[in-house]
């Protein structure tokens, strides 16, 4: 049902705009990744200290590109269904891009370099950067969360005042199997994505808001590992909707070339609710390492992560396989990416679940193991289906193109990724500058070894990148 | 249960999810109509569903016992007590009982075979000390963060060389903030 059809034209432009946005984002941070891993493999000397300012816009950049361009990717497909508020959207965009640049020059210029994860309390104890750079950066991840929440109350908003509040998380079809009020499955998806993310997001404001009190006032102490509770139910939720909302749109998109529709019903409308739950809980798996934490969250951190593996592959994995089987689907390029994005989320998911286990995290704990099992669901997951959203949105056509550029990079990928778990089954920790240093003389020879042949893999991917890039955007044929 | 453990638990588990996948990708032609083809899809599903929480319910069973947290806090004294304070980026070491214990702030030596209790805490930002044997296997880790002390009992299997290597990024020179427990 079209609602907007007069409006869709605005939107789609508007859209185009924020995944182009994140594409190009995207591109820039991949090259401060080779740079990483070329540093890494010995064949560049950046100093430490720009090392780890890249290694920071690297992170947050990555997370928050991912981020932006899953909610314009949902933005876009709600579009026909809700009311869509563009002057809102492109409030949210500008503060946005505002806190982007902030951080660009706070970690560039200033040497801002804490880690994506700006743990407390070393953005303020630290003489490597000044203090402004703290301050602008801090400043400018306040911007992008306002930005971030704005969008999203936008989207519920909306959500709400066409289905109802009490409609929207579907508990109508707990009860009735031909509710009075029917929700597409990208709605429910949805609104459990950005409920969460709200929430956490809301918690992030407040820490960072905190972080400017503390720059403010240096006399003012936290408590550590509260915080740490705090910046990982924002960090690791807004990543997880980022992968979430990926997932909505493919249950929304598939079935346009299955041509099989993709429905609500009770199993989907009570997994999703589940996911509400392990998602906002799972989090605790981040603070395994901290003893001091109530052993009680420990067992539920496990306990929480494995569950989430549930609902994940029981309905998503097999709604697709529903999907799929026997449809005589032709597997073009925009289904092929959303299918391989699907099964990179399973396999980083299934790393993501050792890691999760309390026994095997004491030796996997900041490894390379971590950057392994989360760059595995975006590169090979969350991105795979940004790249079919994004040509599906464009309405792109060079096939052949775009379906050379998928095998380079998903090859590319799938080597540079090989070479994190390598590093983690190694011992190798993570957020090494440099392997030189350690006095391990095997140690050190194997991290640079897995990381000169990253790079060879990451440049194959980058290459296919540039080939995707080149595919999008309609044909110029001579008849029109 | 070892690193290389979970590396080879991995590897089948993706090996298998991508056989999956092509065989799913595979199983889109013959075309049939949807209608016969989902029932078949939930039969699948139910007995998948049933499998996987067995699965979860097993490894739960299995591994949580093996967590870290009970034996630190265990009310049965340890042969010997330790203190660990890491600073941007040098690790220092101070003895608090037990004897036959060499410290000097920078350099540790101690029994093998005795259950050692480091008392584990950070004198700025976090910091995560790792203990790894002289054939580079990570043997096991806690955290340093400040304001607390984590508890971290560690038996060491043989005598021999222990590199110390900080686990949790901690600006300009992590990587460089190592030092070495000596066991005799
Ligand atoms: C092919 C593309 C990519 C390359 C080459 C790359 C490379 C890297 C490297 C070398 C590191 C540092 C690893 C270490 O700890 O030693 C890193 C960290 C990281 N990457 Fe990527 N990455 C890529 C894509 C992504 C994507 C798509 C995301 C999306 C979320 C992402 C998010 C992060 C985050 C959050 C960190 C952690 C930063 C920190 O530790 O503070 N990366 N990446
Ligand atoms: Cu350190």
């Amino acid at each position: 049902m079209n609602v907007n059809e007069s409006a869709l034209p605005q939107i789609r432009k508007q859209t185009v705009i924020w995944l182009g946005t994140a594409l190009a984002l995207f591109l820039v941070l991949v090259l401060l990744g080779l740079v990483m891993r070329l540093n890494q493999a010995g064949a560049l000397h950046a100093t430490p200290d720009l090392f780890y300012a890249i290694m920071t816009l690297h992170g947050l950049g990555m997370s928050g590109a991912m981020f932006m361009s899953s909610i314009a990717a949902v933005w876009y497909l709600l579009s026909r269904y809700i009311k869509p508020y563009a002057g809102l959207m492109w409030s949210s965009y500008l503060l946005i891009v505002l806190g982007a640049v902030g951080l660009v020059i706070g970690t560039l210029v200033g040497r801002f370099g804490p880690g994506w994860y700006v743990l407390y309390p070393l953005p303020f104890a630290s003489s490597i950067w000044p203090a402004w750079a703290t301050g602008l950066s801090v400043i400018s991840l306040v911007l992008l969360g306002t930005g971030w929440l704005l969008a999203q109350l936008t989207l519920l908003g909306s959500l709400a005042q066409r289905y109802g509040a009490g409609n929207l998380l579907g508990w109508q079809y707990f009860t009735s199997r031909q509710p009075s009020v029917p929700i597409p499955p990208i709605v429910l998806i949805t609104v459990i994505s950005l409920i969460s993310g709200a929430l956490t997001t809301v918690a992030g404001a407040v820490l960072f808001l905190l972080y400017i009190a503390k720059w403010l006032n240096d006399a003012l102490q936290f408590d550590a590992l509260l915080l740490k509770n705090v910046v990982f139910l924002f960090g690791h939720t807004i990543v997880n909707i980022t992968m979430y909302l990926g997932i909505a749109a493919v249950y929304e998109l598939l079935p346009k070339f299955t041509g099989r529709p993709w429905s609500m019903n009770r199993v989907v409308a009570i997994s999703w609710n589940t996911v509400l739950l392990f998602v906002l809980g799972a989090y605790f798996h981040h603070l395994y390492m901290d003893f001091a934490q109530p052993v009680t969250l420990q067992y539920l951190g496990q306990i929480l992560s494995y569950s989430s593996a549930v609902p994940a592959t029981v309905v998503t994995v097999f709604g697709v396989g529903a999907q799929v089987y026997r449809s005589g689907m032709r597997w073009s390029f925009v289904p092929l990416s959303f299918f391989l994005g699907i099964t990179g989320w399973v396999i980083g998911g299934l790393a993501a679940v050792v890691d999760s286990t309390i026994a095997l995290n004491t030796v996997l704990h900041n490894t390379l193991w971590v950057p392994a099992h989360f760059h595995t669901y975006f590169v090979l997951g969350y991105l795979l289906i940004l790249l079919g959203m994004t040509f599906h949105i464009t309405e792109s056509q060079r096939e052949s193109r775009a379906m050379a550029a998928l095998t380079t990079m998903v090859v590319g990928g799938t080597g540079f990724l090989l070479m994190f778990y390598l590093g983690g089954v190694e011992g190798v920790p993570r957020r090494f500058a440099g392997y030189l240093g350690i006095d391990s003389h095997t140690l050190s020879a194997t991290a640079q070894l897995l990381a000169q042949i990253a790079a060879g893999f990451v440049v194959l991917f980058l290459l296919g990148l540039l080939v995707y890039l080149a595919a999008l955007g309609r044909k110029r044929t001579a008849a029109a | 249960m070892t690193a290389l453990n979970a590396g080879i638990f991995t590897l089948v588990g993706a090996l298998l999810v991508a056989l999956i996948a092509l065989a799913i990708a595979l199983s889109s032609r013959p075309e049939q109509p949807k209608d016969g083809v989902t029932a078949r899809v939930y039969r699948v599903r139910r007995a998948y569903f049933v499998v996987l929480g067995v699965v979860l319910l097993a490894c739960l069973g299995l591994t949580l016992p093996r967590a870290p947290y009970l034996a630190a806090r265990s009310a049965v004294p340890p042969d010997i007590r330790v203190a660990v304070t890491g600073w941007m980026w040098t690790w220092r070491f101070d003895a608090i009982s037990g004897d036959r214990v060499l410290v000097e702030p920078q350099n540790l030596t101690i029994p093998a075979g005795k259950l050692i209790e480091f008392s584990v805490r950070s004198g700025d930002v976090n910091h995560g000390f790792g203990i790894y044997d002289d054939q580079d296997h990570l043997l096991t880790q806690v955290q340093a963060m400040p304001g607390y002390t984590n508890q971290l009992r560690y038996r060491f299997p043989a005598p021999g060389v222990y590199h110390i290597l900080c686990m949790e990024y901690c600006g300009y020179a992590h990587h460089l903030m190592m030092t070495t427990i000596h066991a005799e």
